[in-house]
């Protein structure tokens, strides 16, 4: 499969004046928006760029779109370097934004992307049909006509990705598309994005968001941010996959002495152990341990020895959510340790 | 091509714009009969006062007050229509997506400009038509080719001022205020109200360093006097001048911010 994107050592710092005697002054704060990021977007693939507030996911849509230009590293889409080739990389792209407000409010969604269409030199005839397939397909047919301002806030997201969509772009961005958006039109896009938006788009799309159930249910690959920094990238189930270090086991155990549950928790393969007593001789047991095969079966056998029994023993599977906060967790006290790059 | 095809797709949108406010048109037509009406009045009292400094215009200060008026809506367009579409753009979100598409800087400048221009010139036409037609304004002896040759290089002048303008409003953000000021100022020392001649002498001193100078003096000895393109040559080749220096300046320095907007990532920012 060959790369729409390719990124490497991707820079971006911005110099801010954080008062105005720092203006005065001449001071400056130096932001690390992004730091020497490489990464391959493939054709065909959705991929999303997952992080908090301020990780850098906006920063590095805009630079991939040329409306900000990098510090250091270089970039191509399609090819085409996002600084040297900045009209070629305009011609291949579709933006969707996340100003659902990114319209004028006194036409109607016709003739915005009327003059959306125009500014992409779509001829007459191509641009009406487009508009037409793009309205239907973004279930906004029926409101044609109606002023933008008239739009709620899922009918103008919804716009907006016909917009996005207009130019047949090979590569689409979307930050935070369903920013502000109730459940079911959260849903409707969603679908929309997965089963038909990639039939229009000839490269890839890459999606920014801070939600995970929306990397979840659209994303093929994943690259997770913070503070500027690329922490994982890759399919969900393989972060999950990498990201566990431990199995953890639920067991639900009757009569069993505090004894041996200082035992079983001192058992040099268990990482992390607790216990909850839920009264006439039941114990809840959260057991973290090493993924040895064997960790389990010595636990069970000491509390088999002792004469307890064993009510419940479930496997928990570690969801991406609790992957994701440890995975921020982790870069957050390395970097208080060691500081940033 | 694309210029033409962008261009038209901003007149258009501009246009449906302005008809969706149902009444401004005919607002501001309103508002422009009654402004013309307390200027034919002012120019009745002040006529009687018999200035000779009005002599070189034709002695009415009505046509003086009127040609004066009418050119600097031009002026305030040109100068107010560049930054004023930047920060549209920037406050509903939508320069951002246009400067993402591959429409070229000069021709997103240019096309959102145009119908700024467009609707001004009707309506300064419908001001001199009705000053004509209801107040005795007198236009019968215009030079017509050389009152275009200096609307024209006027124009360029202030297109190229307002360009810069627009520079600054991306690079710092504000500060269109204070030109906004010393722009009206410039336009009062140039001879909008009152003949430069009355000025006092360092202040006529300066208003030869003024573009507007040129243009007013230009406008209304060509349309009021009849002068030739050869009696103005002087005011033309200062405006050609000017229009040069602007333009050439305004090329230069709007990329620039345009870059150094994208640098500091500022250029959604206001």
């Amino acid at each position: 499969m060959t790369n729409v994107i390719e990124v490497r050592n991707l820079k971006k710092i911005f110099k801010l004046h954080t008062s105005l005697k720092n203006l005065i002054l001449g001071r400056k704060k130096i932001v690390t928006a992004l730091d020497n990021l490489s990464l391959d977007i493939r054709e065909g693939e959705i991929f999303g760029l997952l992080g908090p507030n301020g990780a850098g996911k906006t920063t590095l849509i805009k630079m991939l779109t040329t409306l900000i230009l990098p510090t250091g590293g270089s970039a191509t889409l399609c090819g085409y370097d996002i600084v040297r080739d900045q009209w070629h990389v305009k011609n291949s792209i579709g933006l969707i934004h996340s100003d659902e407000r990114s319209f004028f409010w006194r036409l109607t969604a016709r003739q915005n992307l009327e003059f959306f269409a125009a500014l992409y030199q779509l001829p007459g005839e191509v641009s009406r049909n487009r508009i037409d397939e793009l309205l239907t397909l973004v279930g906004l047919e029926e409101h044609a006509n109606t002023w933008f301002q008239n739009f709620s806030t899922g009918m103008k997201q919804r716009l907006a990705i016909a917009r996005g969509l207009l130019s047949m772009p090979k590569v689409l961005f979307m930050d935070e598309p369903m920013r502000s958006i109730d459940p079911v039109s959260t849903q409707k896009i969603r679908q929309f994005i997965r089963n038909k938006a990639l039939e229009h788009i000839k490269g890839a799309i890459i999606i920014a968001t801070n939600r995970l159930d929306e990397a979840i249910s659209l994303c093929d690959r994943v690259a997770i941010f913070n503070k500027g920094q690329m922490i994982k990238s890759g399919t969900i189930h393989d972060i999950n996959l990498a990201a566990k270090e431990y199995i953890q086991y639920e067991l639900k155990v009757k009569n069993i002495s505090a004894e041996v549950i200082d035992s079983i928790c001192r058992m040099p393969w268990v990482l992390n152990c607790e216990n909850k007593s839920r009264g006439n001789g039941n114990t809840d047991l959260v057991l973290d341990l090493t993924s040895e095969e064997e960790s389990l079966h010595l636990a069970l056998k000491e509390i088999i020895r002792s004469n307890g029994y064993i009510q419940k023993c479930i496997r928990k599977e570690p969801s991406f959510e609790d992957t994701f906060i440890d995975l921020i967790k982790e870069f957050e006290t390395s970097r208080s340790k060691n500081g940033p790059h | 091509m694309d210029l033409i095809r962008t261009a038209l797709a901003f007149i258009k949108k501009d246009l449906l714009i302005m008809v969706s406010y149902r009444f401004e048109f005919l607002l501001k037509t309103v508002t422009s009969i009654f402004s013309i009406a307390v200027l034919y009045y002012i120019g009745k009292l002040v006529d009687k006062a018999e200035f000779p400094f009005l002599q070189a215009y034709g002695g009415s200060y009505f046509g003086f007050i009127v040609i004066g008026m009418s050119f600097s809506a031009f002026f305030g367009v040109s100068i107010n229509t560049f930054f004023g579409n930047i920060r549209d753009g920037q406050l509903t979100g939508t320069l951002e997506i246009i400067l993402a598409s591959p429409t070229r800087l000069f021709t997103f400048l240019f096309s959102s400009a145009l119908w700024s221009f467009i609707y001004t010139t009707i309506h300064v036409s419908l001001y001199i038509f009705i000053g004509t037609l209801a107040f005795d304004l007198e236009i019968g002896r215009v030079n017509i080719f050389a009152a275009l040759v200096i609307f024209m290089l006027s124009i360029l002048c202030f297109v190229g001022i307002g360009i810069m303008i627009a520079a600054l409003v991306l690079v710092v953000k504000r500060g269109e205020s204070a030109v906004k000021i010393a722009l009206g100022a410039s336009s009062i020392l140039s001879g909008l109200i009152f003949p430069v001649d009355l000025l006092p002498p360092v202040l006529q001193k300066i208003a030869h360093f003024l573009p507007l100078t040129y243009t007013y003096r230009g406008l209304r000895l060509s349309i009021l006097e009849g002068h030739s393109f050869a009696q103005l040559q002087g005011d033309v080749a200062v405006l050609f001048g000017f229009a040069v220096f602007f333009i050439l300046i305004s090329v230069i320095v709007f990329p620039f911010a345009v870059s150094a907007a994208k640098v500091r990532g500022s250029l959604a920012q206001y």
